[in-house]
């Protein structure tokens, strides 16, 4: 499975990279990481005949999370990825707004790396 | 429904019916209430009642019953969409209510404006500044004139916050009379050079030229008829354009002429004067009456005199005209007892003269000349006592003033145009300790002589004494208030900051949680891997494994001091400044606040979007400046741009392709650092451009911006720094601000 992290933060990727060493290694997933909205859509059109699970940050310079939700929700149609949001706790407003343009799923910051392999269906062992 | 006509015929008959004035201001006030009611009575405005209604109220004096008819019946159309209609009906109340009862005229006056301030519109500014013009007179002819002086000058303020210049050039006018009438001459003169700088003369040229008339007026009160002489000429050139409105300055010129006895000049404007139509208001033609008197009395002809003075009179008690009516000091008796001496009748002069001193109320310096010259006239006279006792209320009227005058003398508005307004106030601060010292000495002489002089000497010293203590309590209080606002300011942006804080140290603190678990995991994964026995062991995993952890250190060390510096940020923010240099990486620092600014205006606002782009020169290395208040002048200087193009974005249409882009650069030059932070929004408008580094401006909506943000920074840059901060601005393109630091 390929997984897009979109994220301002730079290193996100050091930490997914290690917290899923043993699932990379085995080649159960594959990550491929933007560090801003525009970026993720370069990279989306670069892989568009792939399925893809995108997980996004909201708070990002330029781009926000939920202009990229939106866009890829109108762009992409068949079949659409699915996208996971990571909002700020307790951060309402955001994931109102994120559920009414289609997000899939959602995540709280701070992540909780074991949930997340859950919901991917990731063998934890 | 009934015919204009008809409706007309009907009113006319109302008023011919009641023959007696009291009964025929109240059926005008019937009439003009049917009219109010006929003009709403359907879905489209009547303007020809709407206006008749306006006409018959113009000028009444009301009683208590009639103006609460008079409130009921434009209250039941209070929802009537031509608000401002509404309100020119509502004005014509006022004059009729200051004939009557000066106090309820001010807090008609009073409500009215609070409730224009509330219509955003040209028009309903016209309307305020006719009420703050027309609100002067029951200010000054009554002993309010403290409580007018705070109005004003509470109300110059609000105006000058909303950039109002129509009613500021008002306020500076009034406060200029105020002055002229507790004899604080510089300072008339001063408020209303202010009036005439914030008047358009493009627009309201009768009002322009009427203050430069006004001005003349002042300088001939100091003495300088040469000066009244040629303002007025210039006030005259303008009413002659309008070819109404010149009676006013010529009789100001005939006064002037007077003064400097040139009676065939005087003579020639009197004519010209009375060529004017406006000579037919009564209120000028009594000022103009007077000053004929006075030519006359100079001239020698005393029985025209009497009867104009006679004329003057009349006059006055038909149309109920005060002391200070609009064409300036309306007191005929004194004209009377000038000439009463002339003809050899002192005594009589004297009791005119007492008569005029009750009628002038505030006017200190008409007061003053009429106790000196019934001083003049005692000691003539024979009567050293009572010339004596006339004297010593002069001398005490006179040094109340003279205090006065001293207090405000530093203030010129020549010299001040040259300052800037930043140096005018710490000016202005500095002259009043000044004047706090220059008593104190002052005081010093007056204990010494207190023990060779008594009584009177020592009323006299404690006067000082109270005038030093004043002084120096607003001294004080002015400092310990400009200390408080800057505190305010830093809580408010600490307030502004404290949501981009939360956003800010939640990231480093989930990557120290984060790595440090993974090298729990990793170490984990090492001592399983070393309690295989020697040849199941993979060494190269082990090495990997060890490489990750101490990498993984780094970045939990990493982002541990990024959050401690982010609370030492804003713990530096929210202390009062230490003042102390220290070497400072200045990249760093544009870039923290350039990333606080944006979150913390993220969380105000979701929706809020813009790209930030930096362009720092590395080679800068660090520099020596007091890191808390530059920081504080980035985090303006950010913050007001992305202000700007959020401004932007909102005006501008969905289809524009506006991208809102906030730009910080910094780059070394030969002996100075430069920073500069640019943005897309709308650019500063040229009127406001002089005015964006003064405390309390702002154009933001009330209650989101203290005004004090660029004032500060300004203050930082310049005073503490030594530096430059400069603005370039484009409108519609956007704006750079610059700042210079010497290295």
């Amino acid at each position: 499975m390929k997984i897009l992290i979109v994220d301002d933060e730079q290193d996100i990727k050091t930490l997914f990279e290690q917290r899923f060493r043993k699932e990379i290694k085995s080649g159960e997933v594959e990550f491929v990481f933007a560090f801003s909205g525009e970026d993720a859509l370069v990279k989306l059109n670069k892989w568009e005949h792939e399925a893809m699970l995108i997980l996004s940050d909201i708070n990002m310079p330029g781009m926000s999370g939920l202009q990229l939700l939106e866009e890829v929700k109108k762009k992409y149609s068949k079949p659409p990825p699915v996208v996971m949001m990571i909002t700020a706790y307790g951060d309402a407003e955001n994931l109102r707004i994120a559920n009414e343009l289609g997000a899939d799923d959602f995540l709280t910051k701070p992540l909780d790396f074991n949930k997340l392999k859950e919901k991917l269906n990731l063998n934890n062992g | 429904m009934m015919k204009q006509k008809t409706f007309k015929l009907i009113v006319i008959c109302l008023l011919t019916i009641y023959a007696n004035t009291a009964a025929a201001q109240q059926s005008k006030v019937d009439s003009a209430i049917m009219y109010l009611n006929k003009s709403f009575a359907t879905s489209k405005l009547d303007s020809a009642s709407f206006r008749e209604a306006g006409t018959l109220l113009n000028g009444l004096s009301f009683i208590d019953s009639q103006i609460v008819q008079l409130e009921s019946a434009l209250n039941s159309f209070k929802n009537w969409e031509s608000k401002e209609e509404l309100h020119n009906v509502r004005f014509n109340i006022l004059p009729g209510l200051i004939n009557s009862n000066a106090d309820k005229a001010i807090s008609y006056g009073k409500q009215q404006i609070e409730q224009l301030e509330k219509i955003n519109t040209p028009e309903a500014s016209r309307i305020k500044s006719k009420y703050l013009n027309f609100l002067r007179f029951p200010f000054r002819n009554s002993n309010r004139l403290e409580d007018g002086f705070q109005y004003y000058t509470k109300k110059l303020n609000d105006y000058k916050i909303e950039n109002d210049s129509m009613c500021i050039a008002q306020c500076y006018f009034v406060l200029g009379g105020f002055h002229r009438i507790s004899g604080l001459l510089d300072l008339a003169i001063y408020n209303m050079k202010k009036s005439i700088s914030y008047t358009d003369s493009s627009k309201n040229l009768e009002g322009w030229a009427n203050n430069v008339g006004v001005l003349g007026y002042y300088y001939y009160l100091k003495g300088s008829p040469e000066e009244c002489i040629r303002y007025n000429r210039i006030a005259n050139v303008f009413f002659h354009k309008l070819k109404n409105g010149y009676s006013i300055p010529s009789h100001r010129i005939v006064q002037a002429m007077l003064m400097m006895n040139e009676l065939d000049s005087a003579a020639y404007f009197i004519t010209l004067g009375n060529s004017d139509s406006s000579t037919s208001v009564p209120g000028y033609k009594v000022a103009v009456l007077q000053t004929e008197a006075q030519l006359k009395i100079q001239s020698g002809s005393f029985t025209e005199a009497e009867s104009l003075l006679q004329q003057c009179w009349e006059l006055i008690r038909k149309n109920n005209i005060r002391v200070n009516a609009s064409s300036g000091t309306i007191a005929p008796d004194y004209y009377f007892a000038q000439l009463r001496i002339k003809q050899g009748r002192l005594q009589e002069a004297i009791d005119l003269l007492t008569q005029d001193i009750s009628r002038l109320l505030n006017n200190r310096v008409e007061i003053l000349r009429d106790y000196r010259l019934i001083a003049e006239l005692y000691t003539k006279m024979g009567n050293g006592n009572k010339a004596a006792e006339a004297y010593a209320i002069f001398l005490a009227k006179q040094d109340s003033l003279l205090t006065d005058q001293e207090k405000y003398r530093s203030i010129n508005f020549e010299a001040e145009q040259q300052m800037n307004e930043k140096e005018r106030s710490i000016a202005s601060l500095e002259s009043q300790s000044r004047i706090a010292s220059l008593s104190r000495n002052f005081l010093i002489g007056i204990a010494a002589l207190l023990l060779l002089v008594a009584g009177g000497i020592y009323q006299r010293f404690r006067f000082k004494k109270k005038a030093y203590l004043v002084l120096e309590k607003t001294l004080s209080e002015l400092k310990s208030t400009q200390a408080q606002l800057i505190q305010s300011e830093k809580m408010a942006s600490l307030g502004e900051l404290t949501a981009g804080i939360a956003h800010e140290i939640q990231n480093p603190l989930n990557f120290v949680n984060n790595f440090s678990e993974v090298n729990t995991e990793l170490i984990k994964e090492i001592q399983d891997e070393r309690r295989k026995t020697k040849d199941n062991r993979d060494e190269e995993l082990e090495k990997d494994l060890l490489k990750d952890i101490s990498l993984n250190q780094e970045k939990i060390n990493h982002h541990g001091k990024r959050a401690s510096d982010i609370v030492k940020g804003m713990l530096q923010h929210s202390r009062s400044s230490s003042g102390v240099k220290e070497l400072t990486n200045i990249n760093a620092l544009a870039d923290e606040y350039l990333r606080l600014a944006y979150h913390g205006l993220r969380a105000k606002d979701k929706s809020f979007n813009a790209t930030m782009k930096t362009d720092f020169n590395e080679s800068i290395g660090n520099i020596n400046i007091i890191p808390q208040d530059i920081g504080r002048v980035i985090l303006n200087l950010i913050t007001n741009a992305f202000y700007a193009v959020n401004e932007r974005l909102r005006q501008s249409q969905p289809d524009s392709h506006y991208e809102p882009t906030v730009t910080v650069s910094t780059k070394k030059l030969s002996d100075k650092v430069e920073i500069r932070v640019k943005d897309n929004g709308n650019g500063i408008p040229k009127k406001v451009l002089d005015k964006i580094f003064l405390p309390f401006f702002t154009t933001k909506p009330t209650g989101q911006g203290t005004g004090l943000g660029l004032s500060m920074s300004y203050e930082i840059v310049t005073k503490a720094h030594h530096g430059e901060i400069k603005v370039e601005t484009k409108e519609g393109e956007g704006t750079e601000f610059i700042v210079l630091l010497p290295i």
